[in-house]
């Protein structure tokens, strides 16, 4: 395998983009309104000769296909790094109660709006900040339940998030069904998620994932040596307690903000820094932007699946990530226990 | 007399614990040194090594590396100094030997960016001295038990430091690798010149590959000294509360066979 080097790790990013952009490109042309390759080019290009085409194109997919790309390198980098964090193949926000703890955090704060303390200008802020303390509590304490001693067991990690996560749910319902403009579709878009409603305020989310981003970025070294031992790491010159602080945090932001967008969408986290460790190997410094992308291209196409295959009708996300991404997860629990 | 490390008067307790996990335990380690630090289970040895590479700092007393507080050094820079071989890790996610390997090397690294050239053949270098050049690009998990101890040795080796401290180095290891890991271990320090400084409860092997030995019980000294002093029925009985039996075999090298007197033998 060749070396982890400047050279290497720009080429694997230009593939990935390359790749990006090609997902890009198939998801906007895909849908139930069907157009011919050289009207989706002109469309792209800015022709509006077909007026509701070319709406449909920029103002329905277009931001739909970003917001599932941003939502998806999102939630495979926490994965990732959760992962690698608590030395677990099978962590994920989803799986561990992170989600569930951010939509908390966002359905709570949506009483601030809906009681009129708040304007919908400010919620633009203070929904995503909400959602980044639910995450943030929520590992913090199932962290603690499984017991931060010497190499937390993994089976009550997991637990922990399972109950946590449950536990949640249920809260995150009750909750809803108090909300004055609570609809079956908006229960829908938190419990399960779903890209399809971009949301005002996009800016705030996205750059909350990037400085996300690039903070883990400057821990990848640190995640390499933690991947295998907290205490070699340690004693390999790690400041182990200030790197660990800085990655949850960082991963919580993440998780957090997209959760505020999108609802909680289950399993990205999980299929995709598997792929993409057994494509780039075992550094961070690879695997973190390879997430990014490789998270966004697979969330992508799930929402394009979600969209087109019971067309008319559109599925959430979460329903294709979900369908695809727990027998994924019993799979790995079964070659883990053997 | 100023060896690279020394410790003088550790004492350490952990929070809530009701006594001392180390008490006034003190030690001086130099180029060429190879030091164990032998005792039963539980009696706080693996507690002194974390206070002696600065993973935990001592109640009371000092640690200096080269005439400076342990605690003054920043935490990568002792990292330069001491490599420590614990025990091996759990492996949780694929990894190969030459990545594994190159984890060593972080401590030499800056902030920011790549491995460079020398540090690849640092690595490299390493690995040839544990004789896993071969096995470089297997993953981890298709190794044998004494090949991952080796290459734990040459993630240590790679770190290019002036002090191997190895924590039970043979613990999980049958007798073949075991002879093998401190035969290399010896090897290696004869080649290099680095101090090493081992803690293990295996006496009976670990005897005829020190130059010096710390008899370790209930956080404190029993006895320190070359083997001809220190190994006397009294001290081992003393030690791990069982009575010895002593013999050696030779002289230049003196062998010795340490074996507790069992139960069954005096019918």
């Amino acid at each position: 395998m060749a070396r982890v080097s400047l050279k290497s790790f720009l080429l694997w990013c230009a593939t990935f983009l390359l790749a990006l952009l090609a997902a890009m490109f198939l998801s906007a042309r895909t849908g139930s309104v069907g157009m011919s390759l050289s009207q989706f080019l002109g469309i792209l290009f800015g022709d509006k000769t077909d007026r509701s085409l070319y709406e449909i194109v920029w103002l329905v997919r277009i931001p739909r296909v970003y917001l599932s790309a941003l939502v998806g390198g999102a939630l495979a980098i926490a994965g990732a790094v959760f992962q690698s964090l608590l030395r677990n193949p099978l962590a994920e926000p989803f799986v561990l109660g992170v989600s569930s703890g951010a939509s908390f955090g966002a359905i709570a704060s949506s009483f601030l709006l809906w009681y009129g303390w708040a304007t919908p200008q400010a919620m633009v802020y203070l929904r995503p900040a909400a959602a980044f303390g639910g995450a943030l509590a929520t590992i913090s304490i199932v962290y603690a339940m499984a017991g931060a001693v010497r190499g937390i067991s993994s089976n009550r990690l997991l637990l922990a998030g399972v109950v946590i996560s449950s536990f949640l749910y249920s809260i995150n319902i009750f909750l809803l069904t108090f909300l004055r403009q609570a609809d079956v579709q908006s229960v829908f878009f938190w419990i399960i998620g779903d890209l399809s409603q971009p949301t005002r305020g996009m800016g705030v989310v996205v750059a909350a994932v990037f400085i996300g981003f690039f903070a883990l970025l400057l821990q990848a070294r640190e995640l390499n040596l933690l991947a295998v031992s907290e205490q070699d790491a340690d004693a390999l010159g790690v400041a182990v307690g200030r790197v660990k602080l800085t990655i949850y945090l960082s991963a919580s932001l993440m998780t957090g903000v997209v959760v505020s967008v999108s609802g909680s969408i289950g399993y990205v986290g999980l299929l995709v820094p598997h792929m993409v460790r057994f494509a780039v190997g075992s550094d961070h410094r690879l695997i973190l932007p390879a997430c990014l992308f490789g998270g966004a291209i697979f969330t992508m196409i799930a929402d394009t699946a979600a969209r087109t295959l019971m067309s008319p009708l559109e599925l959430p996300v979460g329903v294709v990530t979900a369908v695809v991404g727990a027998p994924f997860f019993i799979y790995l629990l079964r070659r883990r226990s053997r | 007399m100023s060896g690279v490390l020394q410790a003088a008067n550790l004492c350490f307790q952990y929070p809530g614990a009701k006594r001392l996990a180390v008490k006034d335990f003190s030690l001086t380690l130099d180029r060429g040194d190879f030091v164990g630090i032998v005792g039963p289970n539980g009696s706080g040895k693996s507690t002194l090594l974390r206070l002696l590479y600065g993973a935990l700092t001592p109640d009371s007393g000092r640690v200096l590396l080269h005439d400076r507080r342990l605690r003054e050094w920043p935490r990568k820079a002792i990292a330069r100094k001491i490599a420590v071989v614990g025990q091996e890790p759990f492996w949780n996610f694929p990894i190969t030997v030459h990545d594994f390997v190159l984890q060593g090397r972080y401590p030499h690294l800056g902030r920011f960016g790549f491995e460079t050239e020398p540090d690849i053949q640092n690595v490299e270098a390493a690995l040839k001295k544990v004789q896993l050049v071969d096995l470089a690009e297997r993953q981890v998990y298709q190794l044998s038990a004494g090949e991952r101890q080796r290459m734990l040795l040459a993630r240590a080796l790679a770190q290019d430091p002036e002090i191997f401290m190895l924590d039970e180095p043979t613990a999980n290891l049958d007798l073949r690798y075991q002879v093998e890991m401190l035969d290399l271990m010896r090897q290696l320090q004869r080649e290099l010149g680095f101090a090493v400084l081992l803690i293990s409860h295996e006496v009976s092997l670990i005897v005829n590959f020190v130059k010096r030995m710390v008899l370790f019980k209930a956080g404190s000294a029993l006895a320190e000294g070359p083997p001809e002093r220190v190994v006397t029925p009294q001290n081992f009985e003393a030690l791990f509360e069982v009575p010895f039996q002593l013999h050696t075999v030779g002289e230049r090298p003196k062998r010795y066979w340490i074996l507790p007197s069992l139960k069954g033998d005096s019918h």
